[in-house]
């Protein structure tokens, strides 16, 4: 099979994958037992005010059509409406997005750039001081919950040293291109505003790459150590090639690739994550939306969250296993 | 010691007219710590190699022979206990720096390895790997972005001429795993050749193979050797090829060595037991396959007492159990470590 | 090193496994503490109305005279905004904790195992629709598809465990799929089939007790992370509700008073963090000690 092929068919798996979840989500949504739609109008509501809105929003037709109905609104772009904003979902979405991709992706580049040279320092110092700092400081980092550490800093960095902003993404810069603010500031030639966002950033990425970064450096080492076992490690050292070349080169190389799959999956996690260090710092996501969706049982958010996050991971899988075959030649050619 | 008793005895001085082996291993010995207690897994081997000899270092898998290997190149795991003299022109590897070791490894001892699918980095070009090895071999550190010579690459090419890569240009930006096996095992030779190293130590070289090409790589390699005026050191489990290749085989049992003889009268008259069923055990002319010898290689954590060989020995006497035997001169140029041959008589 | 064989005389070698074992665990000092700790949260739970100096005070009780009161000797982690014992109510919480933990384990072992004993070993078309049921549910992270399922029903602490529980079987349905396939194929079962035992009985009685050791291993560490998972839900609101002393709970309660009563949101996030780390230590160490490779690469949940 060329890798043209195992890329055309792994993308064509994510479909089944995405209409399975929509299903599911769909099923569980609409078997609320408290009714969504009163919720909404209020308790002042008549009966008449809450089956004419039943019957606008297609709440009255059977399951099977309205999940069809959905779909295809879906295929559309189109979410439905929201009974909690009042507005379309897509809208809430398309706003709340950015913040979420610009939130996971700064804090998948912090859990890597510290991730990888803490794992290769302790796979090269294996068994001694860096080796067992790291060992400590992964335990520590899988083990501490999200919201509690997001709390923790908040309470240090914001409240006592005054150093940082305690919540919020700040404000937007002038120009609003991709609604990444990082980005948007740099765009428009504002470093003062890039340096605001990026110190709102700041301890909300910490928070959440926290865990992924301890996994990384955990990946780098075992994959580093598991490389220098090699024979093409001990060949290229009976070359004579340099300790520095044979680490950053060779072995890095490999003990990435080998790393990426799991990369890919650990992103599911970062998701997971960000509905708490979302709430915490109030951080303006999709996550924060889907959270209060669900606390309004506002099922249209609820659907499209998780339907969005689920197709993210998708992406972010097929992404990893596309830079996998890139990296790796075995898999283009095996 | 017996490794005091071989040095100095009859070296083929061939080529340069310096005296002394280019290699001499001297009661070198490896042990590492195991759950199970301390396996000593060399003991005491002694074996020299002169100036454009090749000898063939010949026992069953499992006996240390590729362990000898990287143990003179100072490539075993940091764990290994390793101690003897690995006299290489006269100075002693096994006192060197990590640094020092690494400007003699590639440019004066390579190394060839067994399987070259595994021997060769699977994520670079072949391309990328000669280059690598051929800017930084014995380097204290390594630019790793940049450098690009034209220079080098000549250089590359042309050893992959040597080693008779027909289309050099066309293999250069494929990756290992889209060459053959013999391809692969000719591109790492080129590796190993790229330093121009005075001593090649090949490694069952060519035995993850095809016999047919297996035969081709080693008549090639056997060319190389004679117009370079390489030194080689073999080290296989197949006695046929042993003989085919050198000039003197040392045979290995169980971390010991426990004969050497010129290849010729190794086999016409091997002394030591267990060379005698090595040799039984090779496929004959007439078809005939021989005995072989019963029982296995030892536990290295619990070796017999003295002789290793004693509990699948034909000829154990109650000495065998009691006093290890010498590797001793028998006769000129032949060693053996057996309680059969007392010094001096066979 | 590949070179030295040892070949221990047959009759040592059960005894042997066993001490290996042992060995194994105790080679690593933090298998030890893991172990140490989780002992610890267990006694913690089970005398907490003993060992609470403060018992009522983990129901509802209210004392606003001595509300949010920094730790002192009367109140070792200090009182929350009700005037009730942290303390009290951080060992109480460890009962919520781990009985939810178990609950919701029990459940996706149950569900999930048999699930893949049957994909695994009959396959076919029922296999393959398991084990895209599967592939469905793995496709959202758990906590937020837990977070969806919560959604449906009241938030509550069952419910909480539900839907935690419907988000984690199918990591059991895969583990030990791939664990049966590869079973599948060795001699014990070969064998069994040539006698004529029947599938069901070769799947379930054969097959089924050699997945147990990764089963256990997966089950210790998932302990942790169901509890992090659990208290993430019960922090959004959406699981366990005031006054139960669901450390989740406590936290969200105790974060309206910062950063003045810092101790608050402190001591019962203290709480979970060292029992998910007892856990994690305690399934690395049995990890080990079995000798079983287990994906478990999810940056905590």
């Amino acid at each position: 099979m060329s890798f043209r092929t195992y890329l055309i068919r792994r993308t064509l798996h994510i479909v089944p994958v995405l209409v399975g979840l929509s299903v599911l989500i769909f099923v569980i949504s609409r078997v609320i037992p408290g009714d969504p739609v009163r919720l909404a109008l209020g308790l002042e509501a008549t009966d008449e005010q809450v089956a004419q809105l039943r019957a606008q929003l297609g709440l009255d037709r059977p399951l099977a059509v309205q999940y069809l109905t959905y779909v295809a609104g879906v295929l559309r772009g189109d979410f439905g409406y929201s009974l909690r904003t009042h507005r379309s979902v897509t809208r809430d979405i398309l706003e709340s997005l950015p913040a979420t991709v610009e939130l996971t992706t700064v804090a998948m580049l912090l859990a890597v750039a510290v991730g990888v040279p803490l794992g290769v320092l302790a796979a090269v110092r294996k068994d001694q001081a860096p080796d067992h700092v790291s060992r400590i400081l992964a335990l520590v980092g899988v083990a501490l919950p999200r919201f509690w550490l997001a709390i923790l800093l908040q309470l240090l960095l914001a409240y006592h040293l005054r150093w940082l902003p305690t919540i919020g993404r700040g404000p937007a810069p002038p120009v609003q291109v991709t609604g990444l603010y990082l980005v948007d500031s740099l765009l428009a030639g504002r470093v003062d505003a890039f340096w605001t966002s990026l110190r709102h950033l700041a301890m909300p990425a910490l928070a959440l790459s926290v865990g992924t970064l301890a996994q990384v450096m955990r990946l780098i080492r075992a994959g580093m150590i598991e490389e220098m076992r090699r024979e093409y490690a001990l060949a290229a050292r009976s070359y004579g090639l340099p300790a520095n070349l044979i680490i950053y080169k060779y072995l890095l190389k490999n003990a990435f690739t080998a790393t990426l799959t799991i990369l890919g999956l650990s992103y599911g996690f970062l998701l997971g994550n960000a509905f708490l260090v979302e709430t915490v710092f109030a951080w303006p996501g999709l996550a924060f939306y889907g959270v209060d969706a669900l606390r309004f049982k506002d099922f249209n958010g609820v659907i499209a969250v998780t339907l969005v996050i689920g197709a993210a991971y998708a992406v972010v899988n097929l992404l990893t296993d596309i830079l996998y075959g890139y990296f790796d030649p075995r898999v283009r050619y095996g | 010691m017996a490794g005091g008793q071989l040095t100095g005895s009859e070296i083929r001085d061939r080529g340069s007219g310096t005296v002394g082996p280019l290699l001499a291993v001297e009661d070198l010995t490896v042990q590492f710590r195991l759950y199970e207690g301390v396996a000593r897994v060399l003991n005491g081997v002694s074996l020299t190699v002169g100036r454009g000899e090749s000898v063939a270092l010949v026992g069953e898998t499992g006996c240390g022979k590729s362990l000898t290997a990287r143990a003179i190149l100072g490539l075993l795991p940091p764990a290994a206990r390793v101690s003897g003299r690995v006299l290489f022109e006269g100075t002693d590897l096994l006192s060197l720096s990590e640094s020092a070791l690494q400007a003699i490894r590639g440019r004066q001892i390579a190394l060839v390895f067994q399987d070259p699918s595994t021997a060769l980095n699977p994520v670079f070009t072949v391309g990328e790997q000669m280059l690598d090895v051929a800017a930084w071999q014995g380097a204290p550190r390594a630019r790793l972005l940049g450098r690009r010579d034209g220079g080098l690459r000549r250089r590359c090419l042309e050893m992959l001429r040597v080693v008779r890569i027909p289309d050099p240009e066309g293999i250069w930006h494929r990756y290992p795993v889209e060459l053959s096996g013999g391809m692969r095992q000719r591109v790492q030779i080129a590796l190993a050749l790229l330093g121009n190293p005075r001593l090649l130590i090949a490694d069952e070289l060519g035995t993850a193979l095809d016999v047919s090409i297996q035969d081709q790589i080693l008549t090639e390699l056997l060319d190389l050797v004679r117009t370079r005026g390489l030194s080689v050191l073999y080290i296989t489990h197949n006695l046929g090829v042993a003989r085919a290749v050198s000039d003197r085989i040392c045979v290995m049992y169980a971390g010991e060595i426990v004969e050497t003889a010129p290849a010729a009268q190794l086999f016409s008259r091997p002394l030591h037991p267990y060379t005698q069923g090595l040799l039984a055990a090779v496929p004959r002319l007439d078809g005939r396959i021989g005995e072989g010898i019963e029982g296995r290689i030892p536990d290295y954590t619990a070796p017999p007492p003295a002789c290793r060989f004693s509990p699948r020995c034909p000829f154990r006497m109650e000495v065998c159990d009691r006093v290890r035997p010498p590797l001793v001169e028998v006769e000129p140029g032949r060693h053996v470590a057996c309680h059969l041959y007392p010094r001096g008589t066979s | 090193m590949a070179e030295a064989v040892a070949v221990p005389s047959l009759r040592a070698v059960r005894a042997d496994e066993w001490r290996k074992m042992w060995a194994r665990f105790r080679q690593s000092s933090l298998s030890l503490v893991g172990a140490g700790i989780v002992a610890a949260v267990v006694a913690g739970a089970v005398f907490a109305p003993v060992l609470a100096p403060y018992p009522r005070h983990a129901g509802v009780f209210v004392d606003f005279d001595h509300a949010l009161q920094p730790p002192s000797a009367r109140h070792w982690l200090g009182t929350d905004d009700a005037g009730r014992d942290i303390l009290s109510r951080i060992l109480f919480g460890a009962r919520i904790s781990l009985a939810l933990g178990a609950a919701v384990l029990a459940i996706a072992v149950a569900v999930g195992v048999p699930l893949g004993v049957v994909a695994g070993y009959f396959g076919g078309r029922a296999g393959d629709l398991i084990m895209r049921v599967t592939d469905v549910f793995l496709a959202v992270p758990p906590i937020a598809l837990a977070l969806a399922v919560t959604a449906a029903l009241r938030p509550t602490l069952s419910t909480a465990m539900i839907a935690i529980a419907f988000a984690w079987w199918p990591w059991y349905t895969r583990l030990v799929y791939g664990q049966v396939l590869s079973l599948r194929e060795q001699q014990f079962v070969e064998a069994s089939r040539a006698v004529g035992a029947s599938p069901w009985r070769i799947a379930f009685r054969e097959i089924l007790p050699n997945t147990w050791s990764p089963v256990i291993v997966k089950v210790t560490l998932d302990m942790g992370f169901v509890i992090l998972t659990a208290s993430g839900l019960s922090f959004l609101g959406l699981g366990a509700q005031p006054p139960t002393p669901e450390w989740g709970t406590m936290i969200a309660e105790g974060r309206n008073y910062l950063p003045g009563a810092w101790w608050a949101a402190t001591f019962p996030g203290l709480a979970i963090f060292v029992t998910v780390l007892g856990f994690n230590l305690l399934g690395d160490g049995l990890r080990d000690v079995f000798d079983v490779e287990i994906e478990q690469w999810r940056a905590g949940s």
